[in-house]
């Protein structure tokens, strides 16, 4: 089942496209990883599945609830989002913070189980029960967003950008709250530019660039699908090249940062061989498999070209 | 709503501008009368009083004065916060209808007006009848005409809380609150005034439906003017307060509307 789909969704500002015919599916139980970068149109999108904003054209639904049915507003009761940041008063404490989001979401909630649900994402609740949420670092006011966005008892959580400003701790903190939410049912669309954090946590990208959802592929294929190449520092990376090109047996080679890329399903001795035949003096030579972060290069490189 | 209503009374009853309102609620009446007082100290008119308690507390309720300019900041300043806080968003991604975040803030920004006139009213009457003498104009008891008196002030400021509402729902920022809020009231209170001193006869209808016009009559608290209105008949306190809200809920009703317009149209940051 669909958690999330969007079907042609446009949003314009001042006659620019932010968003251009998006189509995504998130389907339950996913963590959903939206990737590209800076104004690329992910907020913008995020904003329009949390109704923050209109669209211009196309729709969207959540849970099989169409954006123009009354009914997508009972459907949003149990769908939490932190956009850009978290927001809170920050002259109340968490608990207050959390009491006002239960208000806020109609869902009732006694004190006991609202301090569960601080604790739930890793907040010691006995050191900030009096402290103003003004006085959290950004961490802790990110793990208090996820808290408050939970008190609905939400399955379909949005984050926009949740590991910005964040040292690497918090990113743990973050990370492992995601992973034991992820683990209990919830699914998650998450988007950044932070690409390394993603690859360890979602079950699906989705790369948008300039608006335009450029692929939408699982991680289990990313991984299946991708590409290994042999990585060649040589003292003449140039002749090391033109000796491998001149062999015939390898489809693609390229350089990259004075190195040589020999891509594909490459046999290393082979390429060994060619290169000690011609006298080339190797100093290193390293088999690497594609990340996430390659294949999002590769893809933006691919989408600016078309 | 409910559950809209019952946050933004608890996001009121956390808030300090709550607290340093109803401070100030109490401190301004004190410090008006202790002025008026010093001043008829000072007068030298020995048993003639210079003021009445009809002036202290006529001018205790003017829009374009200390409390009637500070507690529509203060509204819009309370419904600005769930904007600066970000819990507007909160209640949109939640699945409230914006209709509804915005006729919440509005019943709260009207309590919140009511709450602090209520403190500020008693405190002024009391004092007001504890250092001047009050002088009755009609043949009312004196409680009915101080309950007039204090009704029709507390009118003006909630229509004004409807409006301050108006503005920090569309621009959802203090500062442009503040400015046209104070602006409005400001530029609403001069029309009004020209308008009864240039013709008017002319603009007898059109001043009825300006809401400060009922604010004038008390302030002016003279009988010859609510003659005139009435072309020269005996008028009761009563009817005028039932034309004066009129002119309010058609006022109140209005921005409200203007109000909703452009917040449900607006995407939110």
């Amino acid at each position: 089942m669909d958690v999330l789909t969007t079907c042609d969704l446009c949003k314009v500002y001042k006659g620019q496209y932010a968003v251009k015919h998006v189509s995504m599916h998130i389907e339950k139980g996913d963590i959903y990883g939206f990737v590209g970068e800076n104004g690329a149109g992910k907020t913008t999108l995020i904003r329009l599945v949390t109704g923050l904003a209109a669209p211009t054209s196309g729709s969207y639904a959540i849970c099989g609830v169409s954006n123009d049915s009354p009914a997508l507003y009972e459907v949003r009761r149990h769908t939490g989002a932190i956009v850009e940041a978290a927001t809170m008063s920050r002259s109340m404490t968490a608990l207050e913070n959390m009491k006002l989001q239960s208000y806020i979401t109609g869902v009732s909630r006694t004190d006991e189980e609202l301090i569960a649900l601080i604790r739930r994402v890793g907040l010691n609740y006995d050191e900030i029960a009096k402290r103003k949420v003004g006085k959290f670092s950004l961490g802790m006011r990110q793990r208090l967003g996820i808290a408050m966005v939970l008190v609905s008892g939400a399955d379909f959580i949005i984050l926009d950008e949740p590991m910005n400003g964040l040292d690497p701790q918090g990113f743990i903190e973050v990370r492992e709250t995601i992973l034991k939410l992820h683990s209990e049912g919830v699914t998650f669309l998450i988007s950044s530019h932070i690409l390394s954090e993603l690859e360890k946590i979602c079950t699906k990208i989705g790369v948008i660039s300039h608006g335009v959802l450029l692929e939408e592929i699982r991680m289990e294929d990313l991984h299946r699908n991708a590409r290994r190449r042999i990585i060649i520092d040589a003292e003449n990376a140039e002749a090391a090249a033109a000796a491998l090109q001149a062999d015939g047996s390898f489809p693609e080679i390229a350089m990259e940062n004075g190195r040589v890329a020999v891509y594909g399903d490459a046999d290393l001795n082979r390429v060994m061989w060619v290169l000690t035949s011609q006298g080339i003096r190797i100093r290193s030579v390293n088999t690497l498999e594609e990340t996430i972060e390659d294949h999002y290069i590769r893809l933006l490189g691919r989408g600016n070209i078309a | 709503m409910k559950r809209l209503l019952k946050a933004d009374f608890y996001h009121l009853r956390k808030s300090r501008l709550t607290l340093i309102a109803l401070i100030l609620a109490v401190a301004f009446p004190v410090l008006i009368v202790l002025l008026y007082a010093g001043l008829d100290a000072l007068s030298g008119s020995g048993e003639t009083q210079l003021f009445s308690a009809n002036t202290v507390i006529g001018s205790a309720f003017s829009l374009t004065n200390n409390i009637g300019l500070i507690l529509p900041v203060f509204a819009g300043i309370i419904v600005c916060l769930d904007c600066s806080n970000g819990t507007l968003r909160n209640k949109v991604i939640a699945g409230n209808r914006r209709s509804a975040i915005y006729l919440s803030h509005l019943l709260i920004s009207m309590l919140f007006t009511v709450v602090v006139i209520a403190v500020y009213a008693l405190v002024t009457v009391a004092l007001a009848l504890l250092f001047f003498p009050f002088y009755w104009n009609t043949a009312l008891s004196l409680g009915l005409e101080i309950l007039y008196f204090i009704l029709y002030g507390l009118m003006s400021f909630v229509f004004i809380a409807t409006v301050s509402t108006m503005f920090a729902l569309i621009f959802r920022s203090t500062a442009p609150t503040i400015i046209l809020t104070i602006v409005f009231t400001l530029v609403l209170f001069m029309v009004n005034s020209i308008l009864m001193i240039v013709d008017y006869d002319s603009f007898k209808y059109v001043v009825y439906f300006i809401p400060t016009f009922g604010e004038n009559i008390f302030n002016l608290n003279s009988l010859s003017m609510l003659s005139i209105i009435h072309g020269g008949e005996e008028t009761s306190r009563a009817l005028i307060f039932a034309e004066g809200m009129l002119s309010y809920v058609f006022f109140g009703t209005l921005h409200t509307l203007i109000g909703l317009f452009f917040f449900k149209k607006r995407d939110l940051k």
